[in-house]
């Protein structure tokens, strides 16, 4: 192959494109000007000079790639437009094919030609049955505007590449080529590979990333007061990263908390759709709380739109400008282009203050591909990678803008962590060069959103994590649908057809589908493939499947890792079964010999030969079958061998002894635990010599203890102990979780993990299990989670089997502790953390009871001895009452820590809309006194104040100071004299008379009483502001309906507020029922069932 | 005039029982469009009753008309990100269904039929569920052609399919009711291209029209075939009837894309055929 480089160059005056080449032999000339030729470029280095400026070439070789470095230099002022194009020729006989960096072509007598560089891996090549060429840009190349080509003459072949830039004295031009011959085994897919090996840092994350953005991605669905439920609800679609959507509102400053506000509207704050006007302090916490809780179960990815920048900000360096931003919101942003003016280092520092405060995995680029063609000032000032369009206006990609600002995050760490970029390329016109800057890539769509869109991106992104962006039935996304024209069964067709698509073509690629589509089917449908999808994504993407014969064209193959991590996916997606011959060339996997173990259950028969494994399958439709490799050495000739799948047990038999090393992770989430005979195993691997071997898979979390006491345990478990780990913490504070969620999303209707929880009333974001370090809790039911050094002496009670278990199976373990306890645990926090999931997994698996189980009735409402007032009768059945009534029960101790719940039948026989009915209880201290509303409940968290002169009994009037936060009115308050800062005089029955009004007078506040003071108060006194309220707590029905049939009413409580359940006062020690109306009408009430009971 | 009748007779087709024979035939109602098919043209060579507009007036946005094998069509070219379409102006009556219905063909960029009223506003969105009946976008873009809806009809009941295509015309029909109440008298109906990729989209055969039509069917064969019934998708009953001596019945529907079941009944009430309207 020879390579020669056309310049052209255009004037900008002028008005159409003036290029010239080099070699008349290609005929590409068009105009007339500026003709430069560089013939045989490959054996020296060389300066050309030219018309406006010079040019240095440098070549050189990087890995088998031939590399052609050029640099533009030029003293003009006047930009100067040019084009520099790399020319290969070579024969080419017979069939050829073309592979634009989109998609393959056959070459045939037409010239072919792409022009754009949007979808397009930079490497366009030209082969045959016998070899090929490439001619290339490195990865590092800034460039807004390249075009490649391919002709054919006779049997010469040329292939061309390029690009334009615009030169002037601002700065150097590089642009820098690479070429390649290729054997094209498989066709274009060997160039790439080459590419990739050349250039690996190009195609996987930079290192020491937060490694769950391998995982599924999704939303956390949460809201400020709701952040506690997500640890468990994001458990249930494997949830692992979250594409933040932080607190901004219609654009804003991307370091918001940065900005100059007094108040902000936080747009999910008492849940999804309920926003609260915050100040900056509360806005602050609310946004660290997000990222704070949120980052305990997924890696958090800041959401930053690079072209969108708040008018404040924007218009400062209105050299920026390019108009109003059509993708956030107009009004209150602009499209700009940073890079090239100070506004680059202003928000490079907001993205720094970003790191520093928020507790973030990275940042999740919203739109990183190409929206606008910039032309800004700042863009021609940048002076990198600008182009130019066919009338001569220069412009800058928006593309290079992702560049610049992802170079600025890879530059960042948190602690020890460096921040990533996950990349959305929305669902088209994305660049090779920003793909190659990113760590991860989401689709924003699913495949049959742009289905020729998924392959060049998959090319470019390489083994990085990619993500597809869509519920299963987002029926905007797919024009091609008839939706408006299916029933309900046709519709579920539909949504059914739509998610097995995106499963095969998950499979194909190693792309995962999101949380939403995760969603589909109540999880059922994807669940069982997610950790075969996540494993696939952390192998790696090969572009080479290196699978081929009789009937692989029909099937749907993808390839992931090298060597023994090596994992293959045959899926067939036809109607029909599809008879197989295939062979792979295992040459490409790594060196060694390989056989393939099925994910599924069956029998398979493989022939090992050097270099290839053959066998031969029938895949029924729609069959999907994932072969995991396990490496051969040293074979001779071929060996037969039969590979039985059954459970977690693989029999492999061969006719030669075969020397096997494979990896001990299985795609179903267990880890090879034994073999038969005996092996060799480290922590990742095992290798066995054999020619007839068991496998023998185990779950990695081990268990030790009967399951279901597990599961009785937990449900009478409230206090947990954890080691220091912040996993470990989190653990417990999801086990905290587990109840209330469970609990918030059978109030709210619907399946744990779908229903959001800023849907979930807030009420049940309260953990019911309190976290104490080891050894500090209360209780002999305790829920430990640590490794073995957290809690030592916990440690000395694994016996040596269990001991063993642990360190071989790598996943933590499960055991009982005693009579009452649990202990999560493992070697590391992670082992912990992995222990911890499995243990939610077991609950699920047998739901828990939520309140009903193990009850104890402690209160029998049906017996009239119970209730000590009212004018109740009975016939022995059914209690009946006269309107009004105050119905009142025997007093009842409670304990801390319990859950009681109060439930009741009731009607009115002759009434069907009667208003006002009330249940609730009434509340006790420890002498029996009713303790009110006002005597336990602070009016607000308002600073306790102090009396700042004496009163004597009979006043109406105080003065108080210390009270700057005080309300200027008040209603139904009163003051609680001797307050103590901790609230340990709650409840309070040192109350001053009902407030009648405040006069605030400078820094105090004089206090009208509607009554005189029953006693003297000194000045120097503190004071909290009570508010009254009901006189009892209405638990059950609070102002409800009856008629005539019997409405049962039922709500629960305990004296320390448990997460879905009514607190009672503080101070409470025991309790009374109440069933009260203030109701007149003449009526009767009729009821039964009403009784108390306690979880335990 | 062909094309005035085109897609009438595309409804017109015959099912085959076991031994009984069903002959239907839709016939559509007066399409409310002047010069649908774009055949006429006036002095300046723009089609009649039309008007080209795109929202910036962008030079990059053409509109013109194309002449393939005798056959008149209009084109919307994009060269830029954007939008343009052909206008009609079409007289409605509010509380009553309508069927807009086009051939299409798109290269590169997606084609539109958009449906709206300076009238009144419904407040609602045209791409986001509640679905507007005052601004509707009905598109089909050539990310879904043939490639992808060939690799979706492995999984998804081809009939539920519809593709666009370079070279083939593809029909796009939807219906809207329009709300009553508020004095709506006038839709647009403007077929184009939909706000985006560069390229081009063909439009022809255009329809606007009362969803309600009338269907003839005629039944051949069996044992005594006597009555007919039609329902819905949802179960409800659209039409039923007795069939005449020759075997013939016509009765009205209301939608003409909604999916329609026909029964056909023997003189005792034992059903002889059914399947798909």
């Amino acid at each position: 192959m020879k390579i020669f480089f056309t310049i052209c160059s255009i004037c900008l005056f002028c008005s159409h494109l003036i290029l010239h080449a080099i070699e008349p032999v290609f005929e590409l000339r068009i105009g007339k000007e500026c003709k430069v030729l560089i013939p045989n470029i490959s054996a020296v280095n060389q300066k050309i000079v030219f018309n406006g400026g010079v040019m240095q070439i440098s070549n050189d070789r990087i890995g088998v790639f031939n590399r052609h470095k050029i640099i533009f230099s030029s003293n003009r002022k006047e930009p100067q437009l040019l084009e520099i194009a790399a020319v290969a020729t070579g024969k080419l006989d017979g069939k050829t094919g073309f592979f634009d960096g989109n998609k393959e072509h056959a070459l045939n007598k037409c010239k072919l030609e792409r022009k754009t560089h949007l979808e397009t891996f930079p490497l366009p090549c030209v082969w045959n049955e016998q070899k090929g060429f490439a001619i290339g840009f490195v990865p590092d190349t800034d460039l807004s505007y390249f075009s490649s080509a391919a002709k054919r003459k006779d049997e010469k072949v040329s292939l061309s590449l390029a690009a334009r830039i615009v030169l002037d004295d601002r700065k150097n031009q590089e642009v820098t080529f690479l070429s390649v011959d290729f054997f094209p085994e498989f066709k274009w897919a060997n160039a790439i590979q080459l590419y990739y090996d050349t250039f690996p840092d190009s195609f996987k994350p930079i290192s020491g990333i937060d490694e769950r953005i391998y995982g599924i991605g999704g939303y956390h669905g949460g809201a400020h007061l709701q952040r506690m439920l997500q640890l468990q609800s994001s458990r249930y679609s494997h949830l692992d990263w979250q594409w933040c959507f932080h607190t901004r509102d219609g654009g804003d400053d991307w370091y918001t908390a940065g900005a100059d506000f007094s108040t902000k509207k936080v747009a999910r704050y008492y849940g999804i759709g309920k926003p609260k006007m915050c100040s900056k302090q509360e806005f602050a916490e609310v946004t660290k709380k997000e990222f704070e809780i949120g980052s305990r179960s997924c890696a958090e990815l800041f959401y930053i739109l690079v072209t969108d920048v708040h008018n404040r900000q924007a218009e400062k360096f209105p050299e920026t400008i390019h108009g109003p931003s059509y993708m956030c919101n107009p009004k209150f942003a602009k499209a700009c282009f940073a890079p090239g003016s100070p506004l680059f280092d202003v928000l490079v520092k907001q993205l720094q203050q970003i790191t520093q405060e928020y507790n973030i995995s990275g940042f999740a680029f919203d739109m990183a591909n190409s929206s606008y063609r910039f032309t800004t000032k700042s863009q021609m000032d940048y002076a990198i990678g600008r182009a130019f369009d066919e009338k001569g206006v220069i412009y800058t990609c928006d593309t290079l803008a992702e560049n610049a600002f992802a170079d600025a995050v890879h530059s960042m760490k948190r602690g020890k962590l460096p921040m990533a970029v996950y990349m959305n390329m929305a669902l088209s016109d994305f660049s090779a060069f920003t793909t190659f800057k990113a760590d991860a890539i989401m689709f924003e769509g699913n495949p049959d959103t742009n289905l020729a869109a998924i392959l060049p991106l998959r090319l470019m992104a390489g083994r990085k994590p990619m993500t597809f962006w869509a519920s299963v039935d987002d029926q905007r996304r797919n024009t091609g649908i008839r939706w408006n024209q299916a029933d309900a069964k046709e519709l579920k067709g539909i949504h059914h057809g739509l998610a097995s698509y995106i499963l095969f073509k998950s499979l194909q690629f190693g792309i995962s589908p999101m949380n939403w589509a995760i969603y589909y089917d109540d999880f059922k449908f994807f669940n069982p493939w997610v950790n075969t999808i996540i494993a696939l994504k952390k192998a790696g993407y090969q572009p080479i499947t290196a699978v081929r014969g009789s009937g692989s064209e029909k099937l749907w193959i993808g390839r992931f890792g090298s060597g023994k991590n090596t994992l293959i996916t045959i899926s067939n997606p036809q109607r029909e079964s599809v008879k197989a011959d295939l062979e792979f060339v295992t040459s490409y996997f790594g060196g060694k010999n390989y056989i393939f173990i099925p994910s599924a259950d069956g029998k398979i028969v493989q022939k090992v030969q050097k270099k290839r494994t053959i066998f031969q399958h029938e895949f029924a439709s729609k069959e999907i079958m994932v072969l995991r490799a396990v490496e051969i050495q040293d074979i001779d000739n071929e060996a037969d061998v039969t590979i039985s799948v059954s459970g977690n047990k693989v029999e492999i038999a061969s006719d030669k002894i075969l020397r096997m090393q494979g990896v001990r992770q299985n795609l179903n989430g267990t880890l090879l635990f034994r073999t038969e005979p005996e092996s060799v195993l480290d922590n990742s691997s095992f290798k066995l010599k054999s020619d007839k071997a068991v496998l023998y898979f185990e779950p990695t979390t081990s268990r030790f203890g009967d399951v279901n006491k597990i599961r009785n345990l937990f449900s009478s478990i409230y206090h947990a102990e954890h080691g220091s780990d912040r996993r470990c913490e989190t653990i417990a504070m999801m086990a905290g979780m587990y109840r209330p969620h469970l609990a918030g999303v059978k109030a709210r209707g619907g399946v744990p993990g779908k229903v959001e929880p800023g849907f979930i009333d807030a009420k049940y974001a309260v953990p019911d299990i309190a976290i104490y370090a080891p050894g500090k809790a209360p209780s002999d039911k305790i829920l430990f989670i640590g490794t073995l050094d957290d809690l030592p002496e916990l440690a000395v009670k694994l016996d040596q089997n269990e001991r063993k278990i642990i360190t071989v199976q790598q996943g933590g373990f499960i055991k009982i502790i005693g009579d009452n306890s649990l202990w999560i645990g493992g070697n590391t926090p992670q082992e912990v953390y992995s222990a911890g999931i499995e243990f939610f997994n077991i609950l699920d698996k047998n739901p828990l009871p939520l309140s009903s189980e193990k009850q104890n009735i402690i209160f029998n409402g049906d017996d009239i001895k119970t209730w000590e007032k009212g004018k109740i009768v009975t016939n022995g059945k059914i209690l009946t009452a006269p309107v009004p009534f105050t119905i009142v029960g025997k007093s009842i101790p409670v304990e801390s820590g319990k859950v009681y719940t109060l439930s009741g039948d009731f009607r009115m026989p002759d009434n069907s809309n009667f208003k006002h009915f009330f249940f609730g209880v009434e509340a006790l201290d420890d002498q029996g006194k009713v303790i009110s509303h006002i005597s336990a409940v602070p009016a607000g968290k308002y600073s306790l104040a102090k009396i700042s002169k004496n009163a004597a009994a009979g006043a109406t009037e105080l003065e108080i100071s210390d009270c700057e936060d005080w309300p200027s009115e008040v209603q139904h308050c009163a003051l609680g004299f001797n307050a103590q800062a901790d609230n340990s005089d709650l409840p309070n029955f040192n109350l001053s008379p009902q407030i009648k009004s405040f006069i605030r007078e400078k820094d105090k506040i004089k206090v009208l009483l509607k009554n005189g003071l029953s006693r003297d108060v000194a000045a120097g006194t503190s004071v909290r502001l009570h508010r009254g309220g009901d006189i009892y707590i209405f638990v059950a029905a609070n102002n409800r309906t009856l008629n005539e049939k019997f409405k049962t009413f039922s709500g629960s409580f305990s004296t320390n507020g448990k997460a879905g359940v009514h607190r009672l006062f503080p101070g409470t020690k025991a309790i009374r029922p109440v069933i009260w109306t203030w109701n007149v009408s003449k009526s009767k009430l009729e009821f039964h069932n009403v009784k108390l009971v306690s979880d335990k | 005039m062909k094309k005035i009748f085109l897609l009438p007779l595309i409804f017109a087709m015959s099912a085959i029982g076991a031994d009984i024979s069903v002959k239907t035939h839709r016939k559509l109602s007066k399409n409310l469009l002047n010069n649908p098919g774009f055949e006429k043209l006036d002095n300046s060579s723009k089609p009649e009753n039309w008007w080209f507009d795109n929202c910036s007036n962008s030079p990059y946005v053409l509109g013109y008309v194309e002449n393939e094998d005798r056959n008149k069509f209009v084109s919307v070219e994009l060269k830029r990100i954007n939008s343009g379409y052909w206008t009609q102006k079409v007289a409605v009556e509010e509380g009553k269904r309508y069927c807009a219905a086009a051939d299409l063909r798109a290269i590169g960029s997606t084609a539109m039929i958009w449906l709206r009223t300076d009238d009144w506003h419904d407040g609602k969105s045209p791409q986001h569920e509640p679905l507007s009946s005052t601004e509707v976008y009905i598109t089909a873009s050539p990310r879904h052609g043939e490639k992808m809806t060939g690799e979706l009809s492995l999984f998804i009941d081809p009939s539920m399919l519809n593709s666009i295509d370079a070279k083939q015309w593809k029909k796009r029909i939807h219906e809207i009711v329009i709300p009553s109440g508020h004095n709506i008298h006038h839709y647009f109906f403007k077929p184009g291209a939909f706000f985006g990729a560069e390229g081009k989209v063909m439009i022809d055969n255009c329809y606007f029209g009362l969803a309600e039509h009338s269907v003839a069917i005629e039944v051949s064969g069996g044992k005594n075939p006597s009555k007919f019934k039609v329902t819905d998708n949802t179960g409800k009953i659209a039409a039923a009837g007795f069939l005449d001596n020759s075997g013939c019945a016509e009765f009205k529907l209301p939608s003409i894309t909604t999916n329609y079941k026909l029964e056909i009944f023997d003189n005792q009430g034992k059903i002889l055929y059914g399947g798909k309207l």
